[in-house]
């Protein structure tokens, strides 16, 4: 199970790492970004996985840091969100589409 | 930084007057107080026991600050240089004493830079195109210089013996710069000819001699590999031809003596590298003798050139006797340096070039001369300021040799010996007869700073890759490239760890 | 109060006093800020003290939990350098910041006063936990603050040039960070935990392929963030284009964070253990840097971008210190650069700041008079160009004396070449940029507080006593250190 998850973290962090190198939109770099970021929680998810193998019921330091980290991708998130919503209203003002 | 303590107030003094232009009412008096920095240096000479090439070139150089400083406000409007001016002065004359005082190398790197790097506000102050010119080139001599010296003493302080050969090379590089070895050189007519008088005097005689007392004290002679020598002396005598043919070809006096240094500054080299080959410690004091004349020497020459067109009669025929004596004509101070430094010479082919290169000297101050006559009709060359100081120091050019003369050795009956006389003699009379016929033969102009005019290819050549640099950098700043190449990092970091 | 609990205090400070600014208002912002930068440069000096005292590093574990589980604070030489020169930066801009970011008596409050000094000290609040974190996820909460505290920074004014380089930098430091988070997940899986001192002991038993595609995702992503050549891409528009105080604060310190963080990693996580290649090649990007970034600092006609270009030049002096890992002189020279930089150049974009207030703009050939119209700032200039040149006896020379040293003794020439080199460069772009100042010319009037001028100025003598002060920072840089920075493969 967990090599599938693994796969898919990996596609994941690929598709993200993928679109923040050609999409030219800010906002489709910000979701690229979001994309990145779940590929890494994944991993993580896998990691706690892999640490009950070892005898624990479920790692759960791995857990804490994505909670942690999707609470700094939000952020991040929020962050780039109000500075495209700044930038549009900018071309608004000066009357361009 | 060590140093004596009473060397602390001898370079604090100067420290303390600058903190003077702080004060505003203080500001209009520093001018005329300027001869009063050194002191406290030159009167050290007299009691401190610093070796004998410090006590020489300490002293020297001490004597001229103080001579040039008194000269200073007859050379400005008003008699008042602006505040930078006279910041730049006593930073420029702290680190030109410094050097010869302070015992380690971070402290002497310090001095160094002190003795460099203000200058830059000396000799653009008159703020010329020219004068920026040459500052920009000026400038960046001494920071090549710098950064020379910094790796080279990186190496002495790691304490590997025997020096690596690299150290020497940058060692004789770094001061080679300052001195104006060839081909290093071209910087140094450029800013003498550019400097407002005092300072070009003090820069040529006193500050130049930073690059004299390193070679001497980080080269020692005694444990510098041979080979060494031997270049120092071929680019020494290269320098000391090089500098008269060149400057026979120039007209402003400031030029000539400015050639004329590069001339004399190959010829210490030539003796520096003389001792280093022998392996003979002792010249190490001919040399600073040699170059402690050449201080006030070079100095005073200068403020004859402000100071001629005040009195031609009393500034032309003094000026002979102190250029030709560069040359080595008899009795004069000069002949005196000249015989000091003939024993490393022995009577080989060197001692041979020693005295062609004196005959050299002797022709360039004769034009020297006669362009010095030609300028006292001449307001743009001489303004006809400083005219008691330049008296004072050749009065004190003059006699100083024959004061400081048991230092070296040598005895009143060797200098007087009818052989001596005529071993200074015939260069001399060569090269002034040389001179005045030379008078009467037109001579092609090269323009000052010489090899300088064939930088322009290689100035074309940094333009182009700095364009293309400059492409470069707006290509990796795109995006997808700079996305890209944090991707490639990544796997060249990972291949690179991995293998 | 134990030594221990000055940790926790020199990050709770600054948070304090984000929140009392928030209730505060813009109008109250300023004191209290100014209250709290005091008081986080006195906590500093407090660690300072504590860690020469006992000659080791102070840990702090928070609530009693011990690593692997809970997260531990550690101040050693390196952060206790770093933590007193950033609230030296921090309550230097805090003290020059006023007429800029100010409420006027009776005026409207701004969101920008608000702002501003609410990121000031978040920005001083991350600082602080880069230096004493000893957990890798820790940091990265901490690197991402201080880029959230930081990208804020360069917009304050609201143009849309500003905006857009904000928006560049925080989608590039994004990338950055994530890759930095995939590879602490990659640590993690491998070695099951994040402390940097049990993370070192277990390594080097071993060490193997997951531990090198960590490391080398983490120090891209670190490189990233710091604007080292040729990932430099965000770093001249927002530097160049942010307001003078913050582009001190963002030159000076937030690429220091990063650059801290690599520092960490390679130095004290696999010391000596990466091999020659790994630290050529960091070294090469550096060296790139400096010939690159020296070049384009030569071709600035605009004194705020030569100012920032200069940043990504002299930034590559830091990485050289990592093919000359294990060699006495690589840690200490990089790390007095860092230092020695941070004091020089907020000193200088702060001049910068001040001389535009006068002539209007930061045009190079609009800064003739300068001398006159501020005197004070004039030498500053002065004195940080010489510290940024590397003229002796500033920080910045002990720096290159430093690296060089350590070049030789790891039989490397080619950094000397590259340092020297660099050495020439920084001489013609800061020629470039002090020149005009100290030439001739008239200034518009315009009254500057002499108080803003002696910040400047007493930056620029920081980063000369530096120089003066080398043996004692040298000192405290080596306590706490591992003792294994010797092993080579």
């Amino acid at each position: 199970m967990s090599e599938i998850f693994g796969f898919t973290a990996a596609c994941l962090v690929g598709l993200g790492l993928y679109g923040l190198i050609v999409h030219s939109s800010a906002l489709r770099k910000i979701l690229s970004f979001n994309v990145l970021g779940s590929g890494i929680f994944l991993l993580l998810g896998v990691i706690a996985r892999r640490g009950a193998a070892a005898g624990l019921v479920a790692d759960p330091v791995p857990q804490a840091l994505v909670i942690t980290g999707i609470v700094v991708a939000f952020s991040a998130t929020a962050l780039g969100v109000a500075l495209i919503r700044r930038l549009d209203e900018d071309d608004e003002e000066e009357g361009e589409p | 930084m060590t140093m004596k303590p009473f060397s602390m107030i001898a370079l604090g003094w100067p420290m303390f007057l600058l903190c003077g232009l702080l004060i505003r009412p203080l500001r209009k008096w520093l001018p005329r107080l300027l001869w009063l920095a050194p002191l406290p240096a030159f009167i050290l000479v007299f009691f401190e026991d610093v070796g004998a090439p410090v006590t020489l070139l300490l002293g020297a150089a001490a004597a001229l600050w103080s001579i040039g400083g008194w000269a200073v406000p007859s050379y400005f409007p008003g008699g008042r240089p602006g505040v930078g001016f006279i910041a730049c002065w006593l930073l420029t004359l702290t680190g030109s004493l410094g050097v010869f005082l302070v015992e380690d190398r971070v402290g002497f790197l310090v001095f160094y830079a002190l003795v460099s790097l203000p200058a830059y506000g000396l000799v653009v102050s008159e703020g010329t195109p020219p004068a920026r010119r040459a500052g920009r080139i000026y400038l960046g001599f001494a920071i090549l210089g710098e950064n020379l010296l910094l790796a080279a003493f990186v190496i002495l302080s790691r304490g590997v013996m025997p020096l690596p050969p690299i150290a020497t090379a940058l060692l004789i590089a770094g001061f080679g710069a300052k001195i104006a070895l060839l081909p290093l050189h071209f910087w140094m007519p450029l800013s003498y000819t550019a400097a407002p008088i005092p300072a070009a005097a003090v820069l040529s005689g006193a500050a130049v001699k930073a690059g004299i007392i390193g070679l001497l004290r980080f080269l020692p002679m005694e444990t510098t590999p041979v080979m060494w020598g031997g270049l120092l002396v071929t680019v020494g005598f290269c320098g000391a031809f090089y500098g008269v043919a060149v400057g026979l070809t120039q007209c402003h006096p400031k030029t000539i003596l400015a050639y004329s240094s590069v001339s004399q500054m190959g010829f210490l080299a030539v003796i520096i590298g003389m001792g280093v080959a022998t392996h003979d410690g002792s010249v190490a004091t001919l040399a600073a003798f040699y170059g402690a004349h050449h201080v006030l020497a070079k100095g005073v020459l200068f403020l004859a050139v402000g100071a001629c067109a005040a009195r031609p009669s009393l500034t032309v025929a003094p000026a002979a006797l102190i250029g030709l004596g560069l040359a080595g004509l008899p009795l004069t101070g000069g002949a005196l340096a000249k015989l000091a430094v003939k024993a490393p010479f022995g009577y080989g082919p060197a001692a041979t070039l020693a005295s062609l290169s004196a005959a050299g000297t002797a022709l360039l101050m004769t034009h020297f001369l006669f362009r010095l006559a030609d300028a006292r009709k001449n307001p743009a060359v001489s303004s006809g300021g400083g005219l008691a100081p330049w008296l004072l120091g050749a009065v004190a050019c003059i006699a100083f040799p024959w004061v400081a003369l048991s230092m070296t050795g040598l005895s009143w009956s060797d200098v007087v010996a009818p052989v001596a006389l005529w071993k200074t003699l015939w260069p001399v009379l060569l090269g002034g007869t040389a001179g005045v016929f030379l008078r009467r033969i037109r001579i092609p102009k090269i323009p000052a700073g010489d090899i300088l005019a064939l930088a322009t290819p290689a100035v074309r050549t940094a333009q182009g890759a700095a364009r293309a640099l400059g492409h470069l950098d707006t290509t990796l700043r795109h995006w997808p490239v700079a996305c890209g190449a944090l991707l490639v990092i990544v796997l060249a970091l990972l291949f690179a760890a991995w293998l | 109060m134990s030594s221990a609990a000055l940790l926790i205090l020199v990050l709770t400070l600054p948070v304090a006093g984000i929140l009392l600014v928030v209730v505060g208002g813009g109008r109250q912002a300023r004191g209290i800020s100014l209250a709290v930068l005091v008081g986080n440069f006195a906590v500093a000096v407090g660690i300072g003290g504590a860690v020469c005292r006992t000659g080791r590093a102070v840990t702090y574990s928070s609530g009693g939990w011990t690593a692997p589980l809970g997260i531990q604070l550690r101040a050693d030489g390196l952060s206790v350098v770093m933590l007193i020169t950033a609230a030296v930066v921090a309550l230097a801009v805090g003290v020059y910041a006023p007429n800029e970011f100010a409420v006027r008596r009776g005026g409207v409050e701004t969101r920008r006063s608000l702002a501003f000094w609410s990121l000031l000290l978040a920005v001083s609040c991350a600082m602080n936990a880069i230096f004493l974190g000893n957990d890798f996820f820790n940091l990265y909460v901490a690197l991402e603050l201080l880029t959230f505290a930081a990208v804020p920074l360069v917009c304050l004014t609201g143009t849309r040039a500003t905006l857009e380089a904000a928006l560049r930098y925080l989608l590039f430091a994004l990338t950055g960070s994530a890759l930095y988070l995939l590879g602490v997940a990659l640590l993690y899986g491998n070695y099951g935990t994040l402390d940097i001192t049990k993370l070192s002991g277990l390594v080097r038993y071993e060490p193997g392929m997951p531990l090198w595609v960590a490391v080398a995702l983490m120090t891209s992503g670190l490189a990233a963030k710091t604007a080292l050549f040729p990932l430099h891409l965000w770093l001249p528009p927002a530097h160049g284009g942010a307001p003078p105080s913050a582009s001190a604060l963002l030159s000076a310190l937030v690429v220091k964070g990063s650059f801290f963080l690599t520092v960490r990693l390679w130095f004290d996580t696999v010391p000596g253990q990466a091999g020659m290649r790994t630290g050529q090649l960091l070294g090469a990007m550096g060296a790139g840097a400096i010939v690159v970034g020296g070049v384009l600092a030569l071709k600035q006609e605009r004194l705020k971008l030569l100012i920032a270009y200069s940043t990504v030049a002299q930034i590559g002096y830091l990485f050289l210190m990592f093919p000359l890992a294990g060699h006495v002189g690589a840690l200490s020279g990089g790390m007095l650069q860092a230092a020695a930089h941070a004091f020089a150049k907020a000193s200088m974009f702060l001049g910068a700041g001040l001389m535009a207030e006068v002539a209007g703009s930061d045009r190079l050939d609009g800064l003739r008079g300068m001398g006159r119209a501020l005197p004070l700032t004039t030498c500053a200039f002065v004195l940080a160009a010489l510290s940024l040149v590397g003229v002796p006896p500033t920080g910045g020379f002990m720096a290159k004396w430093q690296l060089l040293s350590a070049a030789f003794s790891a039989g490397q020439w080619w950094w000397v070449v590259v340092i020297l080199c660099g050495g020439l460069l920084a001489g013609g772009y800061m020629f470039r940029a002090v020149r005009p100042t100290l030439v001739e010319g008239i200034q518009p009037a315009a009254a500057i507080p002499r108080l803003r001028e002696w910040v400047v100025l007493a930056l620029a003598v920081c980063a000369l006593l530096l120089g003066g002060f080398s043996k004692k920072v040298l000192e405290l840089l080596d306590i706490g250190r591992p003792q294994i920075t010797e092993m080579r493969p």
